[in-house]
């Protein structure tokens, strides 16, 4: 919808406005604390994931990322050792790529020569980013606890941010 | 509109960002009912003053011309018990007024042209998730296959964002997925969107129709049909089969496509391989379109490295193949790749004969290159270097270097190298790019890059105000992990993106940028 006359702008925004207001004074009555979202998607073997079999019972860290992506390339070993040192503890992670579909099989290439170890599913048309990052950023992670629920949410990778996933993930274990 | 109201657009925005700066990151959960409200969101502020040179549409000449703008977008989530929803504002406002430019030859964005200011709602939808599928009506993204007939995708990289606005309903078991949906779409009409700033919409219905069945393990076939634009009767269908996990080492996709435009038909085939040994893999890729309309509703594979030579033409009528293979070293980190492709076209010949004295009778790349990951538990790298003999003829070569010299901070260095055949017309090429870039990061809470561009732009560039040496600083700030604040100022050079099988040329920028970023 596009609000072309005067009319139709000014009360766009009013209703944003109003929005904005009501939602902010829910917020301030509201509890915070993460929603929990569930998705179902293949895997690059086609396989349906189903997240909310998994969610009661592990802490789950979701890493969103594309082959085109420089910072994803640097930030998918160090979650590799992640996996690799808490896996038997209670964490999963999953990788869910947002290539387009038309790349594809270079996604399994790319799984295969970065030595992914951890879950990869494909999100072509963008279903389950939108529902937890709107605006797409890559690479994005989020932590969800053993209730299912979000705990943190990381935005952007630089060297070292996986002190910051490692000190999180090892909180929600305890 | 006075200038009171049109800075009181922003009051909603700006009170929600200061508000939410004041909380805790993290999103709410309100009681309703037996159940919970969940409620997130993103907010994004924007700051551009910039010079901007385009080319005149229909001449030689280039238009240069300042802009402001300042831009928002706000999007919202609810989530309550099988319902889903979500809201996208943007509010775009342009000072100068656009339509100054517009007056001197420039078509501009349609909304620019009238008016100083745009608020629009982007997108909106309303999910019902039940066990095995859900019902959609709003916008949304789609694709079937490997996109021959279907691939309605966002790609910030070229400014493509498009959505169909509509209903649609899916099906997804363990073994059977399916989708039925319905809607219009915004066609652009010119596709040098950022060149040309051109940006005038047609709105046409579509309709389809996509299921897949798992006949066995790995083994998964499907197909879909599309119907669009009424007026010209264009219908498409397409036939997939996967076979996933073959002795453990292979797996093989093949999609065939037909297309269907007023009296004419096109023809697609895809296949691709992926065999996987120790610490080896190769992808093989085929493809053979035949008069293949493609954009905006579909977005066919290229089979390319840099997907650049597709995008030129309304219809595809191309032949050709790639290989890639990978060796990753075991217990090193290393992953050393080689990656060529070989293609026949026959618009190629035509094209070439204006600009190259020697036409090629085909298309071809390789490239090779070294990623090092975790070296010394220190070091990233990448290194590659390639030719391609397409729509330009080019030697290209990249090379980043980053160290992690404590736990939190590292240091990084760049260089990138692009030499192209000089052809008789000056104004498309240049002959030779190098640009250097040194950054620093203290995580999670800062980075910043330098970036020196040189470049070799032709006499009649420099008459327009090209210069030898562009800088930019681009600064990162993260505060809190949910809250970020950008600033990149100076020179950055224009020029072509390419991004999964669409190009589009930026235009050069000169000015600042300042972006404030927050999610709730």
């Amino acid at each position: 919808m596009k609000c072309n006359t005067l009319k139709r702008r000014r009360a766009c925004i009013a209703i944003l406005a109003l929005v904005l207001i009501v939602a902010a004074g829910v917020c301030f009555a509201a509890k915070k604390d993460g929603g929990f979202v569930d998705f179902k998607l293949r895997d690059l073997k086609g396989k349906t994931f189903h997240l909310s079999e998994h969610a009661s019972e592990k802490v789950i860290f979701i890493n969103f990322f594309a082959t085109y992506c420089k910072p994803c390339k640097k930030e998918i070993p160090r979650l590799v050792e992640l996996d690799r040192e808490f896996r038997d503890k209670g964490l999963m992670i999953i990788g869910i790529s947002v290539d387009p579909a038309k790349d594809l099989s270079l996604l399994k290439s790319f799984t295969r020569s970065h030595k992914i170890t951890y879950k990869t599913l494909a999100d072509t048309n963008s279903r389950v980013i939108r529902k937890y990052n709107p605006r797409c950023d890559l690479p994005y992670s989020i932590l969800l606890g053993k209730n299912g629920k979000i705990i943190a949410r990381f935005s952007g990778y630089r060297p070292g941010d996986e002190k910051k996933y490692r000190r999180k993930i090892m909180d929600a274990l305890k | 509109m006075t200038d009171q109201s049109k800075r009181a657009v922003f009051i909603p925005f700006l009170a929600a960002l200061v508000f939410f700066l004041s909380h805790e990151a993290g999103c709410y959960e309100i009681p309703v009912g037996e159940d919970w409200l969940y409620f997130s969101g993103s907010e994004s502020l924007s700051f551009r003053n910039a010079q901007m040179k385009r080319k005149e549409l229909g001449g030689d000449e280039f238009i240069k011309y300042k802009y402001r703008e300042i831009k928002n977008v706000l999007d919202l989530n609810f989530s309550y018990s099988f319902l889903t929803a979500g809201l996208t504002f943007q509010t775009n406002w342009y000072v100068p007024r656009m339509n100054e430019v517009w007056e001197k030859g420039l078509i501009a964005d349609e909304q620019m042209m009238k008016g100083e200011r745009r608020f629009s709602l982007e997108k909106k939808y309303v999910r019902a998730s039940f066990d095995d599928g859900d019902l959609l009506a709003g916008d949304f993204y789609a694709n079937f296959g490997r996109g021959i007939i279907l691939n309605v995708v966002k790609d910030e990289a070229i400014d493509r964002d498009d959505t169909i606005e509509g209903v649609r309903f899916d099906i997804r078991t363990d073994r059977f997925n399916a989708v039925v949906l319905g809607g219009r779409i915004e066609l652009p009409v010119s596709r040098d969107l950022l060149y040309y700033g051109l940006r005038s919409f047609e709105r046409k219905d579509v309709v389809g129709c996509m299921a897949d069945c798992t006949l066995f393990d790995g083994f998964v076939v499907g197909s879909g049909f599309l119907h669009y634009d009424r007026e010209n009767a264009r219908r498409s269908s397409a036939f997939t089969a996967e076979w996933t996990g073959i002795f453990d080492l292979i797996d093989l996709y093949g999609e065939v496509g037909h297309l269907r435009y007023g009296g004419e038909d096109g023809q697609a085939i895809y296949a691709s391989m992926n065999l996987f040994l120790e610490d080896w893999d190769f992808l093989a890729e085929f493809i053979k379109y035949q008069d293949v309309e493609e954009f905006p509703l579909n977005n066919p594979p290229t089979a390319d490295r840099e997907d650049e030579f597709l995008s030129d033409e309304e219809k595809r009528d191309i032949c050709g193949g790639r290989f890639k293979a990978n060796y990753a070293v075991p217990g090193q980190g290393t992953i050393l790749y080689v990656d060529s492709g070989y293609f026949k076209t026959p618009y190629i010949e035509e094209f070439y004969s204006q600009v190259y004295k020697d036409t090629p009778k085909a298309l071809y790349h390789i490239y090779g290159g070294v990623e090092q990951h975790g070296l010394f538990d220190r070091i990233d790298a990448t290194a590659w270097a390639g030719f391609r003999d397409g729509f330009e003829r080019k030697f290209r070569t990249e090379s980043e270097i980053s160290w992690r010299f404590t736990g939190e901070q590292s240091v990084s260095a760049g260089y990138k190298r692009e030499e192209r055949e000089k052809t008789p017309d000056p104004e498309i090429h240049e002959d030779r790019e190098n640009d250097y870039s040194v950054g620093y990061a203290y995580s999670p809470w800062f980075s910043g890059t330098l970036t020196w561009q040189r470049q070799n732009p032709t006499e009649r560039d420099r008459a327009n105000g090209d210069r030898d040496n562009l800088y930019s600083v681009d600064l990162l700030f993260t505060p809190m992990s949910d809250f970020d604040f950008s600033i990149m100022f100076g020179g950055l050079r224009g020029g072509r993106v390419c991004s999964n099988g669409i190009c589009a040329v930026r235009p050069a920028f000169r000015g600042i940028e300042i972006k404030a970023n927050y999610r709730f």
